[in-house]
């Protein structure tokens, strides 16, 4: 992944914000998007984490960290959307999964992997989804894992093994079937 | 976490998962939201940003890049034709590191571009746009070749159409590279078109015949040992050549900067390949502002050579941006029109200038 190493130090917040966003608005919200399932509520959350970072740019100072902080405002804001709107995400479920929409160009089949890889994503346990979006979308080590979720390196090889396997499981039998 | 091949696919799933996922430029919002009071709001939203400006009818989704120091860091010092299938580009085309490198590039600088194509939109439907990805020493081509044909394109308005665990390996004996498929649907998805699905199989084909570094090679699909009949409809009995260049590729590429690529201010060289009407293209450097889009700087060329409908040709532009302020910008390179045609090919790509 990408953190710009070395590249925003001294420079403004204004600066920091534009650097920062050419370079990581995209994968952030798409980070989200794993997270939450929902292109938009997903902008909003990255949005959000950059206005936050903005604000206390005088104290990160620091491109490094500044991504680091970002990730973890990602992370956070999606786990407390989701807390904070599980009755009104159970209702949404039944009433439309609504994966993200693919563009006009895009073959059925593509969509239909992509979908059908988001919604196992979604039904994993919120910790182990979590995970998984960090060690294999962001690629993070696990000790960046386990600070960035407050939890023990050992408790994170444990959510990735189980989200994993699960993972597996559903998307083999789905790949099996586009053979 | 503890099975690399498994652990790899997992990887490519996620990231495939989400590829097709363009976000909003939100970016004035962002502005407005830690400057409450009226300030200078410079970009807008690029994909309605190029839609009104229909400047490239189909192809035009200017990415927000994700892996700016990644581009910056590996791939700065591109690159050439590298092992190129020999059907596009004739002879290397000329690079200016001085101008164009990221800080840390040169750690990778020693490392062989190798050519790997994607899908994109041209005016006659979707075309495949070339790429380049550092091979490593020790690394075998068609190894990374099998690997980058299911990884994402640096470029968000490419895509490739063979998705993580399509291919699993690729190796050359008699003048044949066999490659064994994974799950890829035999035929045609209702939603696809032939020419979509005809350019999927030339990506593998070009890709797959460029690490080769053979003109004469062909490319025979495999399904559990034995040739696979067709994928996604495309005959695939027989080993397959390379299309026409001039049918297959886009007939313009923009090869170096990368997207995403940090630039300094100064001397910005931009190159690629083109087959044109006397090879004839145009560069602008477009920056976006709340008034729209603004080219800053207008510059045409011309490719060495033109004519041959079989052949892509190189060109090579060097902008003076010593006057632009630090930002992102849009560099478009397109054909000429001289016959007024209305839908010349074009290539973008975003750069940031430091």
């Amino acid at each position: 992944m990408a953190p710009t190493r070395g590249h925003t130090s001294g420079w403004s917040a204004d600066d920091a914000l534009e650097l920062l966003y050419v370079a990581h608005w995209r994968q952030l919200v798409r980070l989200a998007v794993l997270l939450v399932h929902d292109v938009g509520t997903a902008e909003e959350i990255v949005q959000d984490s950059f206005i936050a970072v903005h604000g206390k740019w005088n104290r990160l100072h620091d491109p490094d960290k500044a991504l680091a902080y970002l990730r973890q405002s990602v992370v956070n804001r999606s786990r407390s959307h989701l807390r904070h709107l599980s009755v009104v995400r159970r209702h949404a479920e039944r009433e439309a999964p609504s994966p993200p929409t693919a563009g006009a160009d895009h073959t059925a089949y593509d969509h239909a992997r992509r979908a059908t890889v988001l919604d196992a994503l979604r039904r994993l346990p919120r910790r182990q989804r979590e995970v998984l979006a960090l060690r294999y979308y962001l690629d993070l080590a696990e000790a960046e894992i386990a600070d960035m979720l407050g939890i023990s390196r050992g408790a994170v090889k444990s959510h990735a093994s189980r989200g994993a396997a699960a993972l597996r499981a559903d998307l083999g039998a789905e790949l099996e079937e586009t053979r | 976490m503890s099975d690399p091949v498994h652990d790899d696919r997992l990887r490519g799933l996620l990231s495939d998962a989400v590829s097709d996922i363009e976000p909003e430029n939100r970016l004035d919002e962002l502005r407005a939201s830690v400057h409450p009071s009226p300030r200078v709001v410079p970009m807008s939203r690029p994909r309605s940003w190029y839609a009104a400006a229909g400047i490239v009818a189909t192809a035009a989704v200017i990415g927000i890049v994700a892996y700016l120091t990644s581009v910056a860091g590996e791939k700065a010092t591109d690159l050439g034709p590298a092992t190129d299938s020999g059907t596009a580009v004739p002879s290397a085309t000329a690079t200016d590191p001085a101008a164009t490198q990221g800080p840390g590039s040169s750690t990778r600088a020693q490392a062989r571009p190798l050519a790997v194509y994607f899908l994109g939109h041209g005016p006659q439907g979707d075309v495949l746009y070339r790429e380049t990805v550092p091979l490593s020493s020790g690394e075998r081509p068609l190894d990374l070749a099998v690997s980058a044909l299911m990884d994402r394109p640096t470029d968000p308005d490419y895509r490739t159409g063979w998705y993580p665990g399509t291919l699993v390996s690729a190796s050359a004996k008699h003048g044949v590279v066999r490659v064994e498929l994974g799950p890829i649907p035999a035929g045609r998805p209702t939603s696809m078109s032939q020419r979509t699905a005809y350019e999927t199989v030339q990506q593998a084909v070009y890709t797959l015949q460029g690490a080769t570094g053979r003109r004469d090679i062909k490319v025979q699909f495999l399904r559990h040992g034995k040739p696979a009949p067709t994928i996604l409809g495309v005959p695939t009995t027989h080993p397959v050549g390379p299309g026409r260049a001039g049918d297959v590729l886009s007939k313009i590429n923009i090869g170096e900067p990368l997207e995403g690529q940090l630039v300094q201010a100064g001397r910005l060289v931009v190159s690629g390949t083109n087959n044109g009407v006397k090879g004839r293209l145009s560069i602008r450097l477009v920056r976006k502002s709340s008034s729209g889009e603004n080219t800053v700087l207008t510059r045409s060329g011309a490719a060495d050579g033109f004519g041959k409908r079989d052949r892509m040709y190189p060109w090579r532009v060097v902008l003076d941006t010593s006057d632009l302020p630090p930002g992102a910008y849009t560099l478009m390179a397109t054909n000429d029109d001289p016959g007024g045609r209305g839908d010349p090919a074009t290539d973008t790509r975003v750069v940031v200038l430091r």
